[in-house]
């Protein structure tokens, strides 16, 4: 704690340690960081400012890190980053959303699952289509969906990312998944109706 | 349970988070059900065409620009305020800056350039170092560049909150520290926020208030990081002040551009206020 004249001997040590730590438990994760960078920022060049800027700082603060989850020490620090970005550059993303239970009409029309898509569209198309309403979601949906669905954490870990109790966790899934496949039905017709 | 039941269940209990009652029912009742089975197997293919299309794996390129980038990083801050005859010296990693994006750290020259350029700082490093009065006064240094950083880099708060309640837990697992975020504001010291920083080889937790147009930068040291009788208390560098106190096995310093009666207004109303 108390630096001697030897520190940066010291300090390299250190640092070979720190590399070695972030190497073996960090730098796995890296595919997972890109992906939410990508999900909340919304474009390739700037989730790839954002993953790297996040992965510094996981480095930095390495030594902080004692769980046993570095993915989502990892994917934290990532959203973190992701939502500076957003101030910074589209604040209008960070706008609150109402919090409300499902009612029952939105109930019942979960029950459904969306119409399998092969048999619509073709695979290109229809990952086209995904793609683009799974940007139309608002930002507090789209990312416990992506945490969800691509990263496939427990409600629980998604809790501790987001920061959020974790009723509103599920909540916002069950939105999230409730608009993504009706909007998923209702383009879906719409597109082969017109013979695409 | 009824179709009507287990369709209203089925995305929790595919995503495996169903308790175990239910789970049985809803595992007894699919065993007989055509109808949900085939429901169960369409969103299961939904879910499976969702993670074909969307996921984004890091690109090739992002990985080597990263792995050099950190290769390389016996990273160095400048430090105008503090560093003797206008020298950089290394102290952490440093962000990328704006203006060096776009840059392709790809190259293994670069790596190459950059182990030289860290021995060279090494060289001026040790001669840094040893032209330290003492460790208290390094201390200060890295605090005073910390906070400056803070104002500079547009990073003054990793967690905006006026809310104590929202501050403390914040950072729970992220360093070993658990600092007393309190709000001051009926005192004039408003809580603005917190942020993780890095300050004598450590992850800290820097506490971050407002009092008129200066910023207070309060950050949470273990005990261990001072000698409990160092001197002084109080000091002055580079136009900041800084005071330091220790309470509940941690040492607190605050450091600001405000008047040294300000940061002693501020340690008084703190240290009778935190828990």
């Amino acid at each position: 704690m108390i630096d001697q004249p030897s520190k940066p001997a010291a300090d390299a040590a250190q640092h070979a340690d720190a590399m070695r730590r972030f190497n073996q438990s960090v730098l796995p994760h890296l595919d997972a960081a890109h992906n939410l960078a990508r999900w909340l920022t919304g474009h390739a060049s700037d989730a790839q400012d954002v993953t790297q800027e996040a992965l510094l700082r996981a480095f930095r603060f390495i030594d902080g890190f004692h769980g046993s989850d570095a993915r989502a020490w990892l994917l934290t620090i990532v959203r973190h980053a992701a939502y500076s970005w957003l101030e910074r550059h589209r604040p209008q993303q960070l706008a609150a959303v109402p919090e409300t239970a499902l009612d029952a009409a939105e109930q019942s029309g979960a029950i459904e699952p969306a119409p399998s898509p092969e048999n619509i569209l073709s695979d290109q198309h229809a990952h086209a289509l995904l793609l683009e309403l799974m940007n139309e979601l608002p930002l507090p949906f789209r990312e416990v969906l992506v945490l969800r669905e691509l990263e496939e954490l427990s409600y629980r870990e998604i809790a501790a990312v987001t920061d959020l109790p974790i009723g509103t966790v599920m909540s916002r899934l069950a939105r999230a998944r409730l608009q993504l496949r009706a909007a998923w039905t209702r383009r879906g017709l719409e597109e082969t109706s017109h013979g695409l | 349970m009824d179709c009507k039941t287990l369709a209203s269940l089925l995305d929790v209990y595919v995503d495996g988070e169903t308790d175990l009652t239910q789970t049985l029912l809803i595992e007894q009742h699919l065993a007989d059900c055509v109808a949900c089975k085939a429901r169960k197997q369409a969103l299961a293919d939904w879910r499976a065409m969702i993670r074909k299309a969307a996921y984004f794996p890091a690109p090739a390129g992002l990985r080597e620009r990263l792995e050099a980038a950190l290769q390389g990083s016996i990273e160095h801050v400048q430090i105008e305020i503090a560093a003797p005859i206008h020298k950089t010296v290394p102290l952490l990693p440093s962000m990328p800056r704006v203006a060096r994006r776009h840059r392709h750290f790809g190259q293994r020259w670069m790596a190459g350039f950059a182990s030289v350029a860290a021995l060279l700082l090494f060289a001026l490093n040790l001669n840094w170092y040893l032209r330290q009065p003492n460790a208290e006064t390094r201390l200060a240094t890295e605090l005073v560049a910390a906070h400056v950083r803070s104002q500079l880099a547009a990073h003054l708060t990793d967690v905006v909150s006026s809310d104590q309640h929202t501050v403390k837990p914040w950072f729970n697992g992220r360093i070993d520290i658990a600092p007393p975020a309190i709000d001051l504001a009926a005192q004039g010291y408003a809580l603005i926020g917190g942020r993780l920083d890095y300050i004598a080889g450590h992850g800290t937790a820097a506490l971050v208030y407002r009092h008129h147009e200066h910023v207070l930068n309060v950050f949470v040291l273990p005990a261990g990081a001072v000698p409990a009788d160092a001197k002084p208390e109080a000091s002055s560098l580079q136009g900041f002040h800084l005071l330091r106190w220790a309470q509940s096995g941690l040492v607190l310093w605050v450091i600001s551009d405000a008047s040294e009666s300000t940061l002693q207004g501020f340690a008084e109303a703190f240290k009778q206020t935190a828990p």
